[in-house]
């Protein structure tokens, strides 16, 4: 059994000098490092070497396509052979690991794999500039499950402070490792392995002022697909959303969502007449959640019946 | 047909759905050519091409399906590959987040001798001439946005933040460029003008309007006006930016399997802009099977009654090994959609009682018994021609083999298909052996086959 780590961050962020200590971690083990991006500056070769690390690099015209996963399919299904430890997937500055996240929480194609959570790396300084022009940076965001930022050398109190904050808003359910240079201990692998989802988990109390939450009645003639899709749709301004619906063709689901990640499921449990039909949608302060709910209940305006 | 597609792209009502099918370098591996001859080598191009022409009956194809030429003629350094299209490596206008990017001269603007172009040419002139009657061309160009991102890399992204008047002159000049392309394409006879521009669902729907909505509009009036149709191809999740798309003013726009097509064709409908989609890429055309591509299709067909606004296609540029006989199922639920429910439903049906299918008893026959296994050699054009190869064998070889076709579309060959163990159709067996499967055997391998036949069944 392979352990699969995701990294992510958009271009500038520091993501190959965090690569390079990341792999320390690992020291030992049997690596495989899948990278999709030709870099300015590539992971240094003879580091890998050192480390007996295995390189792979995915090519293609296409492979921003959140579609064209099958290139990256390609090199997990030769992985069984290679039979690494750990294996690490540099997602590209452009690309939209949204595939690759659910890849792993929707199918069950890789059995050698073990899912072991995504780091999205953060530019201290650029990173409120960014995520309001790319959705990438969103979609990044959202497919992680430790936020590292940093650079934090470079930037100014304020500029780390207004990086702080978005990131507050947008994930307050995130654990936030703050350096430079790239530098982490093996701290993060333990932050990773507490931050592993638990469907059946409450949702968070929403004491906490930072939180804002949202009511979405929903109708029974919905399907499964198109509650998956409307929940999609707005998912990556969210950080959590769960309900239990009536659906028109699987009965009873469990609505889970987590990052950008949707599981629409049958469900066998016992669930009062009072709780069925509602979605509850956590999120951060500042996130346009609202606008992205009401927007996507236009697409599915027939079974949405209230959003409170 | 073409004339099908035109009426659809004209948001008449049609009888079927027309079929396009996305055969970009999958086109290559048809022919045993790799990604980098298929985009590289007219000759080469041009045969694959014709073999997706014969294999696929499309009502329209792309002729090149590259994002990357004009990037190439700007300066963009690429990576090749055999099994997809080359990346960007490099970027000329990069450089500093801290400067704003330089916009390039209007003489930098590619012509018909730059670059690959020749070789784009080339290839279009030869399909207008070959096939141009009867299926409609699709020239494809790189849009505007992901041309900027080719030529700037990924500053683009916070130059949009800190340079919103030099960033918009690029995506200016990124639009002259295409254009340009469109000018040149429609000269060489597409009918189809397809702006790819797989990054715009990466873009906020504010930005899209602060910086897409008028390049756009503007491409497609000049697309209009210069008597071609025009298509909108977007690929990863463009659901928020459908709308903003439609409102450009595209005659369709092409969605993959990230978008609800359903839902999106609402939208679309309202502005009377037909939409195109959305067969999975990697989980049904490149892993799944024949079956399950058949059965995708003809859901999809159903779940839109009225022919209209509607174009079947594959969410994106197919990848390379996406294998024949699944495209074949497709090309098959769409133009014979009645037929093929019908298989789906008897393949579906809980359990095939194989108890009446009786096997020749293959180690006793006397003379080459050659089974051919079709979804209906009388439509699917791939099994016809598995036919027509048999058929010229009967011709050879006359009353020293024996030659039998087994339609899938009846409940018995189901059940035959299933006892023998066939995995996709069309498929060739010679004494019991399966011989060709999807890849129709020239004439001389054929006979060449059925002579070791022969010495076999002496000894």
């Amino acid at each position: 059994m392979s352990r699969l780590y995701l990294v992510t961050g958009f271009l500038g962020a520091g993501k190959t000098t965090f690569l390079k200590r990341f792999l320390r971690l690992f020291a030992g083990q049997k690596l495989q490092l899948i990278v999709n991006e030709f870099g300015k500056e590539g992971v240094d070769g003879e580091l890998l070497a050192g480390l007996g690390a295995y390189l792979q690099e995915i090519s293609g015209g296409s492979v921003f396509c959140s579609c064209r996963l099958d290139q990256f399919e390609k090199v997990l299904r030769q992985s069984a052979d290679i039979d690494a430890d750990v294996i690490l997937v540099e997602a590209s500055g452009l690309s939209d690991p949204t595939g690759v996240r659910r890849l792993f929480a929707q199918t069950d194609r890789f059995p050698h794999i073990e899912y072991m959570g995504g780091v999205c790396l953060i530019d201290a300084v650029r990173f409120p500039k960014l995520y309001a022009t790319a959705r990438t940076c969103v979609k990044q965001l959202a497919s992680s499950d430790v936020a590292v930022i940093n650079k934090v050398d470079r930037a100014t109190p304020e500029q780390l402070e207004a990086t702080r904050a978005l990131l507050r808003g947008q994930r307050p359910d995130l654990p936030v490792i703050e350096t430079s240079f790239g530098e982490v201990g093996p701290g993060i692998l333990e932050l990773l392995a507490q931050s592993k989802h638990d469907p059946a988990a409450e949702m968070p109390l929403t004491a906490d002022l930072t939180l804002r939450k949202l009511n979405i009645h929903i109708a029974s003639t919905i399907t499964s697909y198109d509650l998956r899709k409307f929940v999609e749709t707005f998912i990556e301004d969210t950080f959590r959303v769960k309900g239990f619906i009536e659906t028109a063709d699987a009965g009873l689901c469990l609505v889970d969502g987590v990052g950008n990640v949707c599981t629409v499921e049958g469900c066998a449990l016992e669930i009062p007449a009072e709780k069925r039909g509602w979605l509850t949608v956590l999120s951060g302060a500042g996130m346009p959640v609202k606008k992205a709910v009401k927007d996507a209940a236009k697409w599915y305006s027939e079974a949405i019946l209230a959003i409170e | 047909m073409k004339e099908l597609l035109f009426r659809t792209l004209r948001h008449e009502e049609t009888e079927r759905a027309p079929w396009v099918p996305f055969a970009g370098v999958h086109a290559g591996k048809l022919k045993g050519y790799t990604a980098t001859e298929m985009l590289t080598d007219a000759d080469k191009a041009f045969e694959s091409l014709m073999e997706v022409n014969r294999l696929y009956k499309p009502d329209g194809q792309p002729v090149i399906f590259d994002l990357q030429i004009e990037a190439e003629c700007l300066g963009c350094g690429l990576t090749w590959a055999d099994d997809c299209p080359p990346s960007v490596s490099s970027h000329p206008l990069d450089g500093s987040d801290e400067e704003a990017p330089e916009v390039p001269c209007d003489c930098t603007i590619p012509t018909a001798e730059s670059g690959r172009i020749p070789y784009v040419l080339d290839v279009m002139h030869r399909m207008k001439e070959a096939v141009g009657e009867t299926t409609a061309l699709y020239g494809l160009i790189c849009g505007p946005f992901t041309l900027a991102s080719h030529l700037r890399g990924n500053n683009l992204f916070t130059d949009m933040f800190d340079f919103e008047d030099e960033v918009a002159e690029l995506f200016g000049f990124c639009n002259r460029v295409c254009m340009r392309m469109a000018d040149l394409y429609i000269e060489a006879g597409m009918d189809v003008i397809a702006m790819v521009d797989p990054l715009i669902s990466q873009i906020s729907t504010a930005h899209f309007e602060l910086y897409m909505t008028e390049p756009y509009t503007e491409l497609f009036n000049h697309i209009r006006e210069k008597g071609a149709f025009s298509s909108f191809f977007v690929c990863g999740d463009a659901t928020r930016n459908i709308e903003v798309m439609c409102q450009t003013g595209p005659d369709s726009i092409s969605v993959d399997e990230n978008v609800n097509l359903l839902k999106a064709k609402e939208i679309s409908d309202k502005y009377n802009v037909a939409i195109g989609g959305n067969i999975p890429l990697t989980s049904i055309m490149l892993l799944g099977n024949q079956q399950d591509n058949m059965k995708f299709a003809v859901d999809l067909l159903d779940s839109i009654p009225v022919k209209k606004n509607f174009i079947l296609a594959p969410g994106c540029d197919m990848p390379y090994d996406v294998p024949v006989e699944n495209c074949i199922g497709v090309a098959q639920a769409a133009i014979e959609t009645d037929a093929v429910r019908e298989m789906v439903a008897n393949y579906q049906a809980e359990e095939i009682d194989t108890s009446n299918v009786v096997l020749p008893e293959y180690d006793k026959l006397t003379k080459p018994l050659i089974e051919v296994f079709t979804l209906d050699s009388a439509q699917c054009a791939a099994c016809g021609y598995m036919m027509g190869a048999a058929n010229q064998a009967v011709e050879t070889f006359g009353d020293a083999i024996d030659m039998v076709e087994y339609k899938f579309i009846y409940k018995e060959n189901v059940a035959r298909c299933v006892k023998m163990g066939v995995p996709n159709l069309p498929s060739m067996y010679i004494n019991g052996e399966l011989k060709y499967r999807s890849i129709i055997p020239t004439r001389a391998e054929l006979e060449a086959a059925i002579r070791e036949a022969m010495e076999k069944m002496k000894g």
